[in-house]
């Protein structure tokens, strides 16, 4: 059974892209959502095996939203790994201490993305997987 | 990656880029406005922090399309204007570099 990850960005294009990529790369399933506040719902109605977290989103930024998913008792347990922009790009220790597994940078290569999300993650590589850049 | 999946995420990608390309345009209108008052010293506070927003969004869109330069040049321009851009003939000339490869990925598609 393909793992389950929640995409949560408020920059549709950047959406298509990471769908694009983990479902076709990474044999992943993907879950979106536009905002922090609506995937906080499919979250915890959906049981994600992961989410990835914008960090710069209007309205509640990434480390907020994190906060709440933390503060849930249905999300507390899902991992999470930070998507982020070179310039506001955050040290291991700053990443860890929000309550994050890691962060990513954007932008991102989409046929290297689902590979770096298993490493970080632990889970196996597939096959057809790329070398993480 | 096995030439079918490639494939498959290549068309993909042309998709989306297709639907990104409004986005994208909204995003340099924003700079352009943004940096046409920069070079007369009008810029205020809010049409720069819109610009901001707009490099940074068009920095991480453009690097995932895989135009590394174009991404690159937007968020230079990001970081000029969160600098305050006190050189506004520089902020002029990346935006043409942008707008120049932006064009030239247009012609090559």
């Amino acid at each position: 059974m393909p793992k389950r990850i929640l995409l949560i960005d408020d920059e549709s294009d950047i959406r298509e892209v990471a769908s694009a990529s983990l479902e076709i790369v990474g044999d992943f399933e993907v879950l979106t959502a536009d905002s922090a506040s609506a995937g906080l719902v499919v979250a915890s109605r959906e049981q994600p095996d992961l989410i990835l977290l914008d960090l710069m989103m209007p309205e509640i930024d990434g480390c907020e939203a994190l906060e709440d998913l933390k503060r849930n008792a249905a999300t507390r347990h899902i991992p999470v790994i930070f998507l982020t922009a070179k310039a506001l790009k955050m040290d291991e220790a700053s990443v860890r201490r929000a309550g994050a597994v890691g962060a990513l940078l954007k932008p991102f290569d989409p046929m290297l993305l689902p590979g770096q999300i298993r490493a970080l993650m632990g889970w196996p590589m597939e096959s057809h997987d790329e070398a993480s850049a | 990656m096995k030439p079918a999946r490639e494939e498959r995420l290549q068309a993909r990608l042309r998709q989306a880029w297709v639907e990104a390309r409004t986005l994208v345009a909204e995003r340099m209108t924003v700079l352009e406005v943004a940096v046409s008052a920069a070079n007369s010293g009008a810029l205020g506070q809010e049409p720069r922090s819109s610009a901001i927003a707009a490099a940074h969004k068009l920095a991480g869109s453009l690097g995932v399309f895989g135009l590394r330069e174009a991404s690159i040049c937007a968020r230079n321009i990001e970081e000029q204007f969160n600098a305050g851009c006190s050189d506004a003939g520089t902020l002029a000339l990346m935006l043409q570099r942008l707008q120049q490869l932006l064009r030239n990925y247009e012609d090559a598609g």
